[in-house]
């Protein structure tokens, strides 16, 4: 028995896509914001770092929604959502300053984080539905704390493959599938914050020289074979190269450092971020720092031994990373029990 | 007390650690789950001979092997390990699932004995031929998706499969299913059809998948009186015909083929069941406003179009559903 009915995660998936079409294909983000790549699935993996580097929501509102929880569960009944109910403004969730002699100039904390996600939510590890319907979910509720960018397995052509397709027919069904199919149809391909940091799941195009293009794609869209929307989802950076080359993958391209530096230097950027590749630290930077790869799925199908990382971006833009690596958990487990016994 | 071997560390340059760890469970426990512990050998389990319920997914074996004693066991998940041959089941004569989907598996075999097995998962292994199923009659539910299949074949002896799952191989031809009337969902998107066909003895056939493949012509669904959900997706299909052999579906989807005509939308008038209709991204979409307009003033009893409520009004995330929204999908199930 799942917890959810299909119709429940029908509707889950129809408001966010509303609510996700409505916003630009290219986001135009501020700082601060954190921001996370691939999770393939690995919802156990989401939940520890989430715990990690702090929740969308405030202490409040997790308080809040426990509530709602206890008494639904209680009732029996389905938390009846209001009709015509208006967006929920955040600004009402934080938490009025409070004065301190010592801490004139210090930052009013809102007790959450806001998170931009670079794709890949699906496939291979084995809860691509409830890595979905969290982060929906969260997006729905707090409209402006959630990110969800578009990775090149948020396609039919590809998941149909690599597991989610099947994972959806088992569970519910393949009408399911089309509705979480037709909600990764309208999600934007790439964010810039604070005009400086370009974030995409993929990676750079030869192709875009200027953000005006993003105006002549209409969704809901496949992610076409070819063309920036394919690279912004499928290339790779390869330190060899100097232009833009054909990638074994067989979709996209290959990127060189001086291709980099003339696609900053054309759109007036400062540094890339992005994911779609195993990093062994959960980060890796390329040319410099004017690239940075991030991952966020720690031992990626069980066989990399991969830490996972998340980036925060403070109101100034200074990054700092955070790493998790799961090998910690298992100490929690009695295997570092066994290990002390042992000596 | 189990004996595991795990690998701690693995850089990536040859350089692997691991380690040999005793594990304490209770000698009477019934279930056990090790998902995700980077076991590369377990064994010891005639310490506990009482399992029935053995979860192994995500880990590093390389071996189906040290389970021979766990007769009692009737479900096994080896999912995603690095397991290359199907072995030493033969003991486990009470198993009903068995999972190894995301392995290594070239050949299926090693099965003869397990005449209880009800469900078996193969997806994503190198899987060429389908064989080695001839005592398994008690099977219900194949799953083979993603693997190298070229033939449908060694098939029409099971008498009580009722869902078969071949989707992301390269079947070309529909064949090797006659006689398996029990037979209820049958799933082949993603390979190199082009004609349908094959599909008359499949009167209990409730639900069909034929997305991304390569079908010109609606035909060869006649024999499927009892069909409920027909899935064309992404194919080349120019012209709706031969309506009168699925009359009497309640959902069909036929999105991305190259439909041009309104007029053939007109015969979809027959289907006196149809509720959910998929039909996007085909020629005879221009905008969403007309499109969806004439499709309500054709179809007045369609409830589900392309996915979304035939009221759904674009743009507003919050607005309000009404309850025959939640009907329509529990009509929808299959299982």
């Amino acid at each position: 028995m799942d917890l959810f009915c299909a119709a429940e995660l029908a509707e889950l998936c129809h408001r966010a896509r509303e609510l996700i079409w409505s916003e630009p294909i290219f986001l135009k983000l501020e700082a601060p914001i954190c921001v996370m790549g691939d999770i393939h699935g690995q919802f156990d993996d989401l939940l520890a770092m989430l715990d990690m580097n702090g929740w969308p929501l405030s202490s409040q509102e997790f308080e809040a929604l426990k509530d709602i929880t206890v008494r639904s569960r209680e009732t029996g009944k389905r938390p009846q959502s209001e009709p015509h109910s208006t967006q929920p403004e955040s600004s009402n969730d934080v938490k009025p300053p409070v004065a301190a002699p010592k801490s004139v100039n210090k930052e009013v904390t809102t007790g959450y984080k806001r998170y931009l996600f670079l794709g890949d939510y699906v496939d291979r590890g084995p809860f691509s539905m409830e890595v979905v319907i969290l982060l929906t979910a969260l997006k729905l509720a707090y409209p402006d704390r959630i990110y969800l960018l578009r990775g090149n397995h948020e396609s039919r052509s590809v998941n149909t493959s690599y597991g989610f397709y099947r994972e959806v027919n088992y569970r519910y069904d393949a009408q399911l599938y089309e509705c979480f199919q037709n909600m990764f149809n309208v999600f934007p391909f790439c964010a810039v914050i604070n005009n400086t940091i370009m974030c995409m799941h993929g990676g750079i195009s030869e192709h875009l020289t200027s953000f005006n293009q993003f105006s002549v794609f209409k969704r809901p869209l496949e992610i076409p074979d070819v063309g920036v929307l394919t690279d912004l989802t499928w290339a790779d950076p390869d330190p060899t190269e100097k232009g833009y080359k054909p990638s074994a993958r067989g979709a996209s391209f290959v990127f060189g450092p001086p291709a980099l530096r003339a696609f900053l230097k054309k759109l007036d950027l400062q540094m890339v971020i992005r994911g779609h590749q195993v990093v062994e630290d959960g980060y890796e930077f390329f040319d410099g720092r004017r690239l940075v790869t991030i991952f966020s799925a720690p031992n990626y199908c069980g066989q990399n031994d991969n830490t996972a990382a998340v980036f925060s971006i403070d109101k100034k833009l200074k990054i700092s990373i955070n790493v998790f690596r799961p090998e910690s958990r298992d100490k929690k487990r009695g295997f570092e029990k066994e290990r002390k016994a042992k000596k | 007390m189990l004996q595991i071997e795990k690998i701690v560390s693995n850089k990536g340059n040859g350089d692997i650690i691991k380690e040999i760890i005793s594990h304490n469970v209770d000698e009477d426990i019934t279930e056990l789950s090790l998902i995700r512990h980077r076991i590369q050998k377990i064994w010891q389990f005639e310490n506990t001979p009482g399992i029935r319920d053995l979860s192994l997914r995500w880990n590093l074996l390389k071996k189906i092997d040290h389970f021979q004693c766990l007769t009692s066991l009737t479900r096994l998940n080896l999912n995603d390990n690095q397991i290359e041959k199907l072995e030493n089941l033969e003991t486990l004569v009470n198993l009903v699932f068995l999972d190894v989907s995301y392995n290594r598996i070239t050949k299926i075999e090693g099965l003869s004995e397990l005449i209880n097995l009800e469900e078996l998962h193969l997806v994503h292994n190198k899987i060429i031929t389908i064989e080695g199923l001839e005592t398994n009659t008690a099977m219900k539910y194949l799953e083979f998706g993603d693997n190298r299949i070229q033939k449908m074949e060694n098939l029409s002896h099971l008498v009580n499969l009722e869902r078969l799952f071949l989707g992301a191989n390269q079947i070309r031809k529909i064949e090797g299913l006659d006689g398996m009337a029990q037979l209820k969902e049958l799933s082949l998107p993603g390979n190199a059809l082009q004609i349908i066909e094959g599909l008359d003895t499949l009167s209990g056939l409730k639900s069909i998948s034929l997305a991304q493949n390569g079908i010109r012509k609606i035909d060869g669904l006649s024999g499927l009186t009892n069909l409920k959900s027909l899935d064309l997706n992404d194919n080349i299909i120019e012209k709706l015909e031969n309506v009168e052999q699925f009359k009497g579906i309640s959902s069909l989807m036929i999105r991305k083929n190259k439909l041009n005509c309104w007029q053939d939308v007109r015969q979809l008038k027959k289907l006196e069941n149809l509720t959910v209709l998929t039909m996007e991204m085909n020629p005879l979409y221009s905008s969403d406003y007309t499109y969806r307009n004439r499709v309500k003033e054709i179809l007045p009893d369609v409830k589900l179009l392309d996915g979304f409520p035939i009221f759904w009004v674009q743009g507003d995330p919050y607005q309000p559903i009404p309850e025959e929204f939640y009907e329509v999908f529990d009509n929808l199930h299959v299982k």
